[in-house]
Formats: C-alpha cells, structure tokens, sequence
C-alpha cells in the first residue's frame, strides 16, 4: 500500500468510468422499490393564465389513480418553495408555490398532480384533468417586460425585480475624451443545460420511523435534504436524500419543486412514489440560463488602451427567482471587465420577470455572458483601430499577480498571468502561419477566420457575495479502520467530474499511500452528514480541501500515536511512504496498519488520546479563485449557405495546480462542446406568446460529437495563494472562454464582406442573413 | 414520452397485415420501423388504436435486386441495407448516398424505405432521390397490387395517397444505361439531421456531352418533395457548363412554397433550393464525366 510517488499531478485512470462504461451504473431510475407508484404533473400549456377551477373528478375515477392533488389542496400545509431566495440585494422576490394556486406563470408550470399504480396510468390519467384557464397577455422578452405598461407575471408587484449599480471613475469623461467607442446591443440568449439524465426522484415515506428518503438526479443532496424538511415541517435527519450515480448536472440539477411533491405524494399515500421527467419536460420546466439583453459601450485610446466600459444588463428571471440567480446577474456584470485594466467603469443591472421557465445557474454561471460583452467589444476595437486581436489585448491585460486583487469590475482575483497565456495559445496555434493561411484562403476566395478571446472564471466558493447567506463551506470527513484502510466522506457529491478518483489522490498523497487504499462515499445525506455540493467550479478548492485538511488531522494523531508506541520524540516522527519512522533512529519504523489498529486499543494509546482515526473539516474559503485562460478558434464559413465549419480550438487553461491533467482535459472537451453549443446551435426560442417552440432534441440542436472541432489542449498553472493546494476551479472556465473565440472567429471570417457583429448562436440562416445585411 | 394505450399485432404476411388494417377502420397504422412513428406516438401526437408491426414480414419485404433494367427494393429494406448494398452501389449509387445521410446508425438500422415515403415527411431524404430517378412503388391492398409513381404516391406534408388497408411493398427504380451521374446533397438540421433543404440530381450525357436528361428533385423546401421543372427545362439539351448551370439553378425555388420553421425562413430555404440545386447539378455531371 505504500508509495514514495506523489499522487497529485498524474493522470490517474478515473474509478467512477468502468462501471459507467459497462452499463452497471444505478441512476434514481433503477432504483426499483417494490410497491412503488407513479406520479404525473399537469403543466400549464399557457404562459400566463388564470386557474378558474380544475376538475380533477375523471382523473380520480380513472384505472389505478390513487391520488390527484392541486395547489389549493397542498398549500394551506406546505406552504410555498423556499428554493426562492426572499432577498437579494435588499429586494424581496415574489413567492414561488409549488404547485401554482390561482395562476399559471410560464408554460410547463406544475398545475395538478397524478398518483398511480402504474407511469401509464399516471399519464392518461393526467389528460383527464381540466383545468379552465382565462388566458392573460403575456410579458415574454425581458425588455419590454420591463416596461411601466407590461403585463405583470405577479399581480402585486411590478416586473422588475433587484436594481444594482456600480460605478469606478468617470465613464463619461472617459467617452469624452476617447479615440474611438463602439457601442453594440448584444443578446446572450437564453439556453438550456440539458444533461443526458433528465430529472428523476423516488420519493419513500416510512410511516412508522416518520422519515423520508429520497433518491433525486440532483448536484447538491445536502441542500434538497435540508429544502424538503423545511417544507415537510420535519428535522433534517428526518430526511434522508441519495444522489446515486447522476447524469450530468452542469448547474441545472438542484431543488426543484417536483422533488417536493413526490414527497408529498409518497407522505400522503404511505407508499415510494417515482417520478421520470420526459425530455420535453425538462425543456419545459427545468430552470435555462443566460438570458440576458445588454448594451455595450466601451472606449479606448488612440494607442487601443481600454479607457472606459459602460453595461447595461437586463437579466430574464423567467416567472420565479430561482436559486442565487438573481445575484448572478450582477456577477456577471461584474466580470465583464474581463482581465483587463480598465479604469472606468459603470454597470447598470435589472432583472425582470418573465412568462418563462424560471431561470438558473448554468456551467459559466453569469461569467460566459459578461466575458462575450468585453472580448466582442475589443475585437470592435481592434477593427475600428487596424490593430490585431492579439495586439489589443496585450495592451491591456492586467499585469501578472499572485496575491487577491480587485478589478476594476469589482471581483478580487486571486492570481493570474494572462499575457503568458496569450502568449502560451499563440506558439500553440502558429499564430503567425494561421494569418499567412487566412491571407491565402482570402486569395483563393474561402472565408477563414480566427477568433481570439481571453476569459476568467469565478470558482471555488458557494453562491455569490451578493448572498449573505449562502454556505460557503465544504465538509469532509476522513477515517482510518483497524486494518488502515482509509474512507473519506465528502458532501462534494461529483457526478462525472472525476471527483472521487480526485478527492482519494489528495487523500492517499496526505499518508504517503496508494489511492486504491481511499474508498470515497458521497452523495447520500444518511452516510455523510453535511455538506453544499458540487456547483460553481467549487468542488475541488472547497471537497479538496476539506479532504485534505480532515486527512491531515489523522495523519497527525497518527504521528502522534506512533511515537508514543516507539517511544520517539513527536517532533522526530515522520510519516514516509505510509510508513511511520522515527527520524532519530531510522531503523525503528512501524507500518500504517498497525499504528491504525493500534489507535482502538486500551493499552497502546496515551492516556489523553480518544479512541479512534475520525476527523472532519469545515472548510471556508477565504476568498474565491479565477481560473482563466486564453482560445483561439478557426473557422471556414460557406458564405452561400451561412454553415459555420469550426475546424480547430486552440485551448490554453491555468486552473492552479493540476491534481490530474486527465480530468482536466475533459473538461476542457466537454466544457468548450457546451460554448460551442451557446455560439452555434443552442437558443431556447420563444413565440411572443410564451410558447416554447424548440422543446425536443429533434429542434433544440446541442453538439455531437461530429459538430465539435479538433481541440488542441494546453495548460499553464499559477498557483492560487488562496489554499495549501494551490487549486482553482476550472470546470466552467471552457464554457465561458469558447462561445467568443468561435463568434470572434466567425466574425474575422466575414468582416471583408462588411459583418462588424452577428448575434448567437450562429446558425446558417443568421449568418447568411448577416452576409445579405453587410452586402446591401 | 409515453405513449398512449394501444393494440399491437404483429402478422406474419402482408395479406394478413392488411387484413387486421381491414378489420379496424380508422385506428390501425402500420409500423415498419418505428423511426419516425414512435416519437409521434411518444409525444401523443399520433395516438393509434393498433400497431400492425412488419417486422415478420422482411423475408417478404426486405431485399434488394436488378431485374436487369430496375434496382427493386423491398419496403422493409432498411436504410443501413441500402446504403451497404454492392447492388445498389453497382447500379444507382446516389441512393445509397442518400440512405447514408438519413439520421444517425441506429435510425438507419431500423427505419425502412417503404416507411419513410409511407409516412411523406416533407424533410425526409428518399423523395427528393426518387423523384429525380422516377420511382415508382408497388402498393399491396385486398384487391391485388397496384403501381404509382412516388410522385403520385406523396401527396403532402404527412399525407400519401396510400389507403389505410394497403401496405407498400416494393420500390422500383428505373437503372439509367450510358454516362450517367446522379447526386445527392442535403443541408441538414442540425438538431433532428433532417433535410432543412435537400437537392438531388440525375443528368445522362449524350456522346457530344449534352445533356439529354437532367432531373432535380428538392425535399425539406416545401409541404411536400417536388422535381423543379424550370432548372430541369433549361438545362435540357444543353452543355452542363458551370454558367448554364448556374444559370438553370437560380430557378429553382421557382414554383415551389417554401414553408417557414425554426431552421429556416422561406427566404432561406430559397437560396438553399438555389445552391445547392448548382452543387448537385454540377456534382452529377462531374460523375456522368468520369
């Protein structure tokens, strides 16, 4: 079991991918109890309507219904989801019922509940339901529901919600006195997460206990435990909630409402109640992100130095502020000063309800819409000023650091070196030779382009600053058995992330040992008793951490036991290849098993030791990381038809210290696939009367594999002075960086012909349609 | 994506499918792949009372053979078959190029050719090929076999002019003899890999390199497939030269409505009927060349 060889930095094979890759893997639908019944939701297939009444008397007389149930028969008990946040930035958001009461707010709003023996009949059953709506106007873009006369998603308050500001010199001035200013209204359209499992819950209510276990596809069981016991009116370890293996979460998997009325159901039954969404449910109900209108307006000097930066966000809440999306807004105004030294700035930000899905965090989280305002207005820049992309940003990267600092933005970046990673992704793609081909295929008549783009990303930490009450916290908890097998308990719950091949790295280089001796449990509230999840770019900073510290009490008691068994001086006792040796005199050693058998016994303890090798930690940051890097994307567009061909990504990442560079090389794949996705294909498309009209993967278009280009991979790694490991997050930083490398890219191919701007995605039609814009 | 309740039989001849489809007017459909049915079926937008499956029938209905002067095909031939069949490549290779674009491996493992112009999907590849090659189908029914023309067969978006107790059973493609070239070039969706618009040409070169036949047909563009008859005339007779074909393609939107969806405005769809009516045109010819 021991090993000299440091863990942390090799590309360990992953352990979560053998029995996903044999098919042996238990996702909540294969998690059969017997018994279980069936539950089905009545969506609103209006965006905005009022329930006049719902006659549920078919349904219940149909075959197997066991139980139907409205909002107005929960809500005088469970009251509404506290999944909103009531207040954000001193504004108080309107309350989100789990079941809608008197009106309808979005398409795909839960409006009646089916109980039935069977997923058939809980679904033919759920058509016998009629509900009589008075269908009102709806308020559906975010601009004009902003507006004094737009129809109000709530009855009682205004549609704009959370007016911030934030101001650093004088904008104005700056504009004044600048060379040139382009200014640019940019949509970051709204999308969805789409993970291959759609959300799925088994909700079993033990009558005799009084307690409710629930296995739910989610990314954060602690936060849903604790969620439901706050509407069940029970104590958190009442409720015991199991994330088995999860499909893919990328932000999108938290405490919906459904898991709630599962809940309820198996509570109100005494019997396991499943529920499977279909695709089209999940399109219609499960949060989307991104969503913002905004106004750019950004200056510089004569010599391409950022003088001044202006945005105004208008942020689509959907009908419900959901989870810290309100705050998220603010983000990523925030970061839109990108890594960049820009001495004035002004950002205005609203958000606005809608008669959509609710909006909510999403892989990027905010960043990747804030990153596209600045990285398409220096690209403007540089065109305005005959300056090249590269050229520009070298003039106004912040300079490199390895100690928190504040941008102009308002973020404090902990470390970064952005002008090496420019340099880094450069000598990567032969930058040089791809102009000198572009200037060729232009002579040849083919329309190659290159994109550049510098990104950062906030990682490692809870939800945002603008939420006092957020857990920042992560926990873990590391135990050694008599035989000296080690097992660490994290409440970050990885769902193909690699974590647990991660998290048992850290551990096993803490003792020196080999990581098949690191069993890792996560993922159900009954076995680890706390945690926040794996959101944000946060589970290896914060589960890493909280791993490594728990560890290393362990390691330490174990020192300690050891040399009082030897008989060494504590000081002297050294831990070498999950050997424990006495420094004094290196002949004395004693193996790792026997120091952890020996922490359970009487006699070979000193007297003021507790039994046992058990240790957590709650481990806070102090602060958040910024993983950033620089992509350089190249394209060949076919002018005629508008088709896009991204040939290449050039990637350059720094997240810190690389635990396994495996992993993160997936990552970046699957994270630049999902930019590439928001820069090419994906919108979630609304009619003007809330319809949504892509719900299906046969018209939502996400990348497969054969829509995704050559990566060419690299790393650089400053290291974050934030934690003993040196880690940031990254696994967001591609989806952020990606969508304006390949729009920058699209761009540069077309600006002979005239195109200065095209809005995402980028699909044939809007390329064409900007090439017959441009042209006249 | 759960269906709705139904009956499901599975007979093992086309005379007893046709039959059980006699016997239950109104609520029987014929399933002979399921590629495009079932999705309806799952969305309930299809909700039949009976599923009379051919999957018994493929000794029947699956195979592939010249009979010297057509390539037939079974109606439960799959699209995988055909676009692996020496036959099919020996004789008419722009149908296997076209099976080849149709969906993704697993649709092409179970969706069928006699299902896809059963089921006259407007953005579905085959019309647009056996349009420009004059396919016909035979169609069994209770009073013996019939044959139409695919052109007569499709009618619009979703309808055939197949009555519900007959089932096709064998398309017929005339083999083209002398220097012939035929392509196939779609512009696909990149969501569902449907056509948003797919062109497919035939030409035949005579021995003083005119063309004596050029036939386009265009699938995705409209409620249904249709030949465009304008580029067709004015190439007619004419040396395939890259101006005349530019020339014919800007024709050929002419007479056709094209509909307006998520992935493309009529506009749109327009200039894709236009280009990619050249490109394929031009592709053929390059082909009858070699």
């Amino acid at each position: 079991m021991a090993t000299d060889a440091k863990l942390v930095g090799q590309s360990v094979a992953r352990r979560e991918d053998e029995k996903l890759l044999l098919g042996r893997g238990a996702f909540v639908e294969d998690i059969k109890v017997p018994g279980t019944q069936w539950l089905s939701l009545v969506r609103s297939p209006h965006a905005h309507a009022r329930i006049r009444s719902i006659d549920t008397s078919a349904a219940l007389q149909a075959p197997g219904v066991t139980a139907v149930f409205t909002g107005k028969d929960i809500h005088p008990r469970f009251g509404t989801n506290p999944t909103v946040p009531l207040r954000f930035y001193g504004a108080e958001s309107a309350p989100y019922d789990l079941i809608a009461v008197d009106k309808a707010r979005h398409v795909g709003e839960v409006v009646a509940v089916v109980v039935a023996d069977t997923r058939y009949g809980a679904r033919d059953a759920a058509d016998l339901i009629f509900v009589d709506y008075e269908p009102l106007e709806a308020a559906i873009d975010v601009e004009k529901a902003l507006r004094d006369d737009a129809p109000r998603v709530h009855d009682d308050r205004p549609n704009g919600i959370i007016h911030w500001r934030h101001q650093l010199g004088n904008v104005s001035q700056a504009f004044e006195e600048a060379a040139v200013i382009v200014r640019e209204r940019i949509v970051n359209q709204k999308i969805h997460g789409v993970p291959m499992e759609p959300r799925a819950g088994l909700a079993h209510w033990d009558p005799v206990q009084e307690t409710m276990s629930l296995w739910a596809t989610v990314q954060t069981p602690h936060a849903l435990r604790d969620h439901l016991a706050e509407i069940l009116h029970l104590s958190s370890d009442s409720v015991r909630v199991v994330a088995p293996d999860v499909g893919g979460g990328f932000g999108v998997k938290h405490e919906d409402p459904e898991y709630a009325l599962l809940c309820i159901a198996s509570m109100h039954l005494g019997v396991p109640v499943k529920w499977v969404a279909t695709r089209t449910e999940d399109f219609l109900a499960m949060h989307q992100a991104r969503g913002k209108t905004s106004y750019l307006e950004v200056s510089a000097d004569a010599d391409g130095k950022l003088t001044g930066l202006r945005v105004r966000h208008l942020h689509d809440l959907g009908a419900y502020a959901k989870g810290p999306e309100p705050s998220l807004s603010a983000s990523s105004a925030m970061i839109s000063t990108g890594v960049y030294d820009i001495p004035n700035v002004e950002f205005e930000v609203r958000n606005g309800y809608t008669n959509t899905t609710p909006q909510g965090p999403y892989r990027g989280a905010g960043r990747p819409e804030g990153i596209h305002l600045i990285e398409r207005g220096l690209d403007r820049l540089a065109s305005e000023l005959g300056l090249d992309p590269t050229e520009i940003r070298r003039r106004n990267y912040l300079p490199p650091f390895d100690q928190p600092m504040r941008t102009g933005g308002g973020d404090v970046f902990d470390s970064g070196n952005y002008e090496a990673s420019l340099d880094q992704v450069m000598e990567l793609s032969s930058y040089r030779q791809l102009r000198e081909q572009q200037q060729q295929a232009r002579a040849e008549g083919r329309h190659m382009g290159i994109g550049v783009a510098s990104w950062v990303k906030t990682g490692g930490s809870g939800p945002s600053p603008g939420d006092p009450s957020s857990s920042r916290y992560e926990w873990g908890r590391v135990r050694v058995d008599r035989g000296g097998k080690v097992t660490l308990f994290t409440g970050s719950s990885p769902h193909g992330q690699g974590g647990e091949t991660v998290f048992a790295q850290i551990v096993a280089d803490v003792f020196g040992i080999s990581d098949d001796d690191v069993t890792v449990l996560h993922g159900d509230t009954a076995t680890v008793a706390h945690g926040v999840g794996t959101y944000g770019s946060r589970a290896l900073v914060t589960g890493g951490m909280s791993a490594k510290i728990a560890a290393e009490k362990v390691r330490d008691k174990m020192l300690k036991l050891s040399a009082h068994m030897m008989g060494c001086e504590p000081d002297h006792m050294t831990l070498e290849g999950g050997v424990f040796v006495c420094t004094t005199n290196r002949e004395r050693t004693l193996p790792f098993a026997e120091v952890a058998d020996a922490s359970f016994q009487v006699l070979a303890r000193p007297a003021d030791m507790e039994f046992g090798l058990d240790e957590d930690s709650f481990y806070q940051p102090s602060g958040l990381t910024y993983n950033f890097g620089t992509y350089i994307a190249v394209v060949e567009v076919d002018t005629e038809t508008g088709d896009v061909d991204l040939q290449r990504l050039y990637t350059v990442d720094d997240q810190g210290v690389i635990v396994n560079p495996m992993t993160v090389v997936g990552q970046v794949h699957g994270g630049a696939t999902q930019g590439i996705g928001q820069a090419l294909y994906e919108i979630s498309e609304y009619d003007q009367t809330g319809q949504l009209l892509n719900a299906s993967l046969m018209d939502y278009a996400i990348p497969t594999a054969e829509m995704t280009p050559e990566f060419v991979v690299a790393f650089s790694e400053t290291p974050s002075p934030l934690n003993s490991l040196g880690v940031k997050g990254m696994g967001e930083g591609p989806t952020t960086g990606a969508p304006s490398a390949v729009v920058n890219a699209v761009v540069d191919a077309l600006s002979p012909l005239g195109v200065s701007h095209i809005e995402m995605p980028l699909t044939p039609e809007r390329v064409w349609r900007a090439i017959q814009d441009a042209q006249g | 994506m759960i269906p709705g309740a139904f009956d499901y039989a599975a007979p093992d001849t086309v005379a007893a499918a046709i039959l059980l489809l006699r016997e239950r007017p109104g609520e029987g459909k014929v399933i002979a792949g399921g590629q495009s049915l079932l999705p309806m079926m799952k969305l309930r937008v299809a909700m039949p009372g009976l599923i009379v499956d051919l999957r018994k029938t493929r000794g029947e209905l699956s195979h592939i053979s010249n009979d010297g002067s057509n390539l037939r095909i079974g109606s439960m031939t799959s699209h995988a078959h055909v676009a692996g069949s020496d036959v099919v490549q020996d004789t008419l290779p722009v149908l296997a190029e076209t099976a080849a674009e149709i969906a993704d491996v697993q649709v092409r493992n179970l969706g069928t050719i006699g299902g896809s112009i059963a089921h006259a999907d407007p953005v579905a590849d085959y019309p647009a090929t056996l349009l420009a090659l004059d396919a016909q189908a035979e169609i069994a029914g209770l009073n013996g076999v019939r044959v139409v023309s695919v052109d007569e067969l499709i009618m619009d978006a979703f309808i055939s002019t197949l009555a519900e107790d007959e089932i096709i059973t064998e398309i017929v493609i005339p083999i083209t003899e002398g220097r012939t070239g035929a392509a196939y070039i779609k512009f696909a969706n990149k969501a569902s890999h449907f056509a948003i618009v797919g062109v497919a040409a035939h030409v035949v070169l005579d021995d003083s390199g005119y063309l004596s036949r050029v036939a386009v047909g265009i699938t995705g563009a409209a409620s249904r497939a249709a030949r465009a008859t304008a580029v067709e005339d004015t190439l007619r007779g004419q040396v395939p030269t890259p101006d005349a074909i530019s020339a014919a393609s800007a024709l050929a939107a002419d007479g056709l409505e094209c509909i307006a969806d998520l992935h493309g405005s009529p506009e749109y769809r327009q200039n894709l009927c236009r280009v990619l009516t050249r490109r394929a045109i031009t592709r053929a010819v390059e082909r009858a060349r070699e």
